[in-house]
């Protein structure tokens, strides 16, 4: 490769498809691995391997160790991991390297292990501090193990730590979300991500509310939500930078946000999606039959498709509105070599018509009212 | 040909007591096809795909018989439309017949349409043998079903027991045929006079009459008058169904055929028209000719205005052979560019709908169904209103008249008392009630028919759960306090949606109108009102508030290219919606005014 041209980046995800128990709301590809030995360690050899293969010619700039729950994973197997993956990949020094971690799978141990080879941001799965919200979403954790685990990571060093929380589950009340939100920037953590209940199909409790076992808030009560959310933590000084996720200035996760600039990443391990350029894979869901399919291939994609001229056009506007700085006029036309309002201006005049949509110094971007209703924009463009 | 070796005859019978299935059977007994070559029910084949093969839907089909009496016969059997809607050419087809089969499910027993048939066919002079189909199923009753057809007044000494779908009977049935249907009467050497039946559009040869002969022949050349039409066309075929087409020299008096005459649209072929020699023609046609009047009207609108040229050719091409269909173009200021089209009945319009959406793929919008209303104007013009949108302003109208029904209903004793008070709240007039035999009563009831085209039928199943059926014929039109109600979105009046009630019932239908759409109508970016108006005054309001969230909440690597499908699953549902000002209303909503109570 010539001296001159820099090495292209990318971004690293690493797919831990095991956790301690499956989550009633859970649609991720994940699974308890109580009862399966074995599985985890050769699991693990087969997503190290995949992870070099993969990376090779590339500058990894952030990881995302995701899952499932990486913790979940013996302390063995967890500095196996991160070893092995800065072994395996060129990993930026000025790289973010997150984990994520659940309350009550996070060891003093383990926080510690985590920091010192290498990770330097985790992201930890609150979800509610209400006991009865825990249990409706099958949470096995209380609010307390999450301070002590939360305690952890600050001991071993971590200050660029994320809390997951969820709204609009069945039971929930505004008052209860409120206390949440104080009980957690009380904390100060760096990062805030905070999603509404997404009911999928396959779930326990998709199931659960079909059956009429519980309701769901509502439109209006999650809209009601979703506002005090962002009102509560702009005014706590966090940023909304992003439809669910708020950060202290500077502490956006920067792997995030590649998947939102429509920038390149790289996914591994079982079920992991990646992007190429224009091309989009996905591995093979089950865990061993990618272990398989890696020892046999060093390759476990089962779909890849190449993205058209105009998928490409709409997965950059509909990824990049949801970044609340919206999309930079000057970045679409070099990214695509057309003016932005000579392809939509019609469907603008619409959207800015209704207040979902604005042009603001060179940036097209969702409104307040728009970001609740961002499908509304979204599909005029796809 | 013999006369007195010709047997005509047709098989009657209420829905699925298994007419196909006997027609099969006695195709196959009598030679005319194999079983090898037998596709399910020969004569009902409506499906595209067996319409388009080598033969044309046979409504008549020539069979040949060798009798146990030694002597070969010829028998015409002749197929009847088979439902309520198509009464009148259920008339003209036993007309050309000497004979019925009358089928009775032997565990359901006689039934309204069983009754309607039977009297149609004796109104016809026609000799009815009675068949009990479906004696091997578990729950025959024969004993019973024998008594029920004695209480009708028919021999039930000439019953015959059957199972076309095991072959059981099927000799009987033809020996029955020879021994007690008459053969046709008439002269060969009178001036021609024939009766149409039915008739069909076919691709290559054009329109084909089917006909049966009361005196006279017919042979290629001839110059047949259709004496109700008053025009003539030089005949370049003649033939008949064997089941396939066959063309042959001459048609002699008594006779049932075909012929083809380079007539190019079904609708210049009446039903029930006579047919004579042009220079030499008969004093006067045969009785009971009837006009065939559509009953029932909707329109139908695509959905993408663009598609409008192709819903007009779909229903040129359904017209071809469904002479009672009509339509005109009409535009609705909701729903743009359309046709509204008239039918004989709801199941009629059902079959033309279903055809439409399924065989020419169009998606489109059916409005409410309604009737046709005579207005008297104050200056004394009547006008008929086949569109409640069309309805002069409250200030013009003396009068509306509306049309009203004869229902006949059959049901067992139990259910008697549900359906007296489904028909009074459809504001029948009670006429009487009479036991057919001792486990079956008949309800007369005369019905406004803008009440029975919503939803009567789908009720009266259900009260007398399933047990139930009905016929019914077309009185008069009579006097009624009728009203326009309008529904207002989002302040805009959708003619669509417009009804005409009877006055007493428009505040409940409003109300209960204004509700359901509440429920169809998805949130939009703004609230949207509804509100039911008679004239300027609102009767009921409802309001569905702003939408307020559509969003998805998680959107990372892995779910982008799902993500994506979500949003163009959305945008395809967006699609499908009608807009009407700014507001977006699912095809749904134009069907919700059939389902008010």
């Amino acid at each position: 490769m010539s001296e001159l041209m820099p090495e292209p980046t990318a971004g690293l995800y690493v797919h831990i498809p095991f956790c301690l128990s499956k989550c009633r709301y859970c649609d991720f590809n994940s699974s308890p691995l109580a009862g399966r030995s074995g599985l985890a360690g050769a699991y693990l050899d087969a997503l190290l391997e995949e992870i070099a293969a993969r990376c090779r010619g590339r500058k990894i700039s952030t990881v995302f160790a995701g899952g499932g729950t990486p913790t979940v994973l013996a302390e063995k197997e967890l500095e196996k991991l991160i070893r092995g993956i800065f072994k395996n990949a060129c990993i930026d020094k000025n790289a973010e390297f997150s984990c994520e971690a659940n309350p009550g799978t996070l060891t003093a141990a383990k926080a510690k292990l985590l920091f010192e080879l290498g990770v330097n941001r985790l992201s930890l799965g609150l979800q509610s501090t209400e006991a009865k919200i825990l249990k409706v979403l099958g949470r096995v954790h209380s609010w307390p193990d999450f301070l002590k685990s939360y305690d952890f990571a600050g001991k071993a060093g971590f200050t660029n730590i994320n809390v997951d929380l969820i709204f609009g589950v069945p039971g929930q009340t505004l008052f209860g979300l409120k206390r949440d939100i104080c009980k957690v920037k009380e904390l100060k953590p760096a990062h805030i991500s905070i999603y509404n209940l997404i009911l999928e199909e396959g779930t326990q409790m998709h199931a659960d509310v079909k059956n009429g076992l519980y309701a769901l808030p509502g439109e209006d009560l999650d809209a009601d939500m979703y506002y005090m959310i962002k009102e509560m933590l702009e005014t706590a000084g966090y940023v909304h930078y992003e439809i669910s996720n708020f950060a202290r200035p500077g502490k956006e996760c920067r792997h995030n946000i590649i998947y939102w600039k429509a920038q390149d990443y790289i996914g591994t391990g079982a079920g992991a999606s990646g992007k190429l350029g224009k091309e989009r894979s996905d591995n093979i869901e089950d865990p061993e039959q990618y272990i398989v399919l890696i020892k046999k291939n060093k390759n476990a994609i089962i779909r890849s498709q190449k993205l058209s001229r105009k998928e490409e056009l709409s997965e950059t506007i509909f990824l990049g509105l949801r970044m609340l700085e919206g999309l930079s006029l000057t970045t679409f036309k070099e990214r695509t070599g057309k003016d932005f309002f000579v392809l939509f201006e019609k469907e603008f005049k619409k959207l800015s018509g209704l207040e979902l949509l604005k042009e603001e110094n060179g940036f097209i971007k969702l409104t307040g009212k728009g970001l609740f209703l961002s499908n509304e924009v979204f599909v005029e463009f796809v | 040909m013999d006369v007195n070796k010709i047997r005509n005859f047709c098989i009657i019978a209420h829905i699925d007591h298994g007419k196909s299935t006997l027609a099969d059977r006695i195709l196959e007994f009598t030679g005319a096809i194999s079983s090898r070559d037998m596709k399910e029910q020969f004569l009902d084949k409506m499906d595209l795909e067996r319409e388009r093969g080598i033969t044309i839907k046979a409504k008549a089909v020539r069979l040949n018989y060798h009798s146990k009496d030694g002597q070969d016969y010829v028998f015409n059997l002749i197929d009847t439309p088979g439902h309520v809607d198509f009464t009148y050419e259920v008339s003209k087809s036993l007309f050309a017949c000497e004979g019925a089969l009358l089928i009775v499910d032997a565990s359901q027993g006689v039934e309204a349409q069983t009754i309607a048939n039977y009297h149609l066919a004796k109104d016809a002079g026609l000799r009815v043998i009675p068949v009990i189909n479906k004696i091997d199923l578990q729950g025959a009753e024969p004993e019973k079903v024998l008594l029920q057809l004695e209480e009708l007044g028919l021999n039930s000494d000439e019953a015959i027991l059957a199972s076309a779908k095991e072959g059981i009977g099927t000799e009987a049935i033809l020996e029955a045929l020879v021994r007690l249907v008459p053969p046709p009467r008439g002269h060969a050497e009178k001036p021609l006079k024939a009766l149409i039946f039915d008739s069909l559009y076919d691709v290559y040869k054009g329109v084909v009459v089917f006909f049966r002969i009361f005196d006279g022949s017919i042979k290629t050349g001839f110059k047949a008058l259709m004496m109700r039409a008053g025009r003539t066309f030089e005949v370049t075929e003649v033939g008949v169904f064997t089941p396939g087409m066959k063309q042959i020299e001459s048609l002699s008096c008594g006779e049932v055929g075909y012929y083809i005459a380079n007539i190019k649209n079904v609708s210049d072929v009446k039903v029930g028209d006579t047919i004579t020699d042009s220079s030499n023609p008969v004093k006067a046609p045969l009785p009971g000719y009837k006009e065939i009047k559509p009953m029932v009207f909707c329109g139908f609108y695509p959905v993408n205005p663009n598609e409008y040229n192709l819903l007009k050719d779909a229903l040129e091409k359904l017209k071809l052979n469904d002479s009672p269909l009509v339509f005109e173009p009409e535009s609705s200021r909701a729903l743009g560019f359309g046709f509204r089209c008239g039918f004989l009945g709801l199941l009629h319009m059902e079959i033309v709908q279903e055809r439409l959406e399924r065989e020419y793929n169009i998606n489109m919008i059916a409005t409410c169904p309604n009737v046709k209303y005579k207005v008297i104007k104050q200056g004394g013009e009547v006008v008929e209103i086949d569109n409640p949108a069309n309805l002069p302003a409250p200030g013009e109208i003396a009068k509306v008249l509306e049309p009203y029904i004869l229902v006949s209903i059959i049901t067992p004793p139990e259910f008697m008392s549900n359906i007296m008070e489904l028909c009074k709240a459809k504001r029948g007039v009670y006429v009487e009630n009479q036991y057919v035999t001792t486990t079956r009563v008949q309800i007369h009831y005369e019905i406004p028919m803008a009440e029975v085209v919503f939803d009567f039928f789908d009720i009266l199943k259900s009260v007398s759960k399933g047990y139930a059926s009905m016929d019914y014929e077309y009185i008069d039109h009579r006097d009624s306090e009728l009203v326009k109600l309008d529904i207002l979105v989002a302040t805009e009046i959708v003619d669509a949606l417009s009804i005409i009630v009877h006055r007493e019932k428009a505040y409940s239908k409003g109300k209960e109108l204004a509700l359901r759409l509440k429920e169809i109508i998805p949130r939009q970016m703004f609230e949207v009102a509804i509100q039911a108006a008679i004239g300027s005054k609102i009767i009921a309001r409802e309001s569905i508030p702003a939408l307020r969230k559509n969003v998805i909440a998680k959107c990372y690597g892995g779910d982008i290219t799902r993500k994506r499908k979500l949003l163009e699953k959305q945008k395809e549902g967006k699609k499908r919606m009608k807009k009407i000002g700014r507001v977006d209303i699912p095809q749904e909503a134009f069907l919700a005014v059939l389902k008010i109570q």
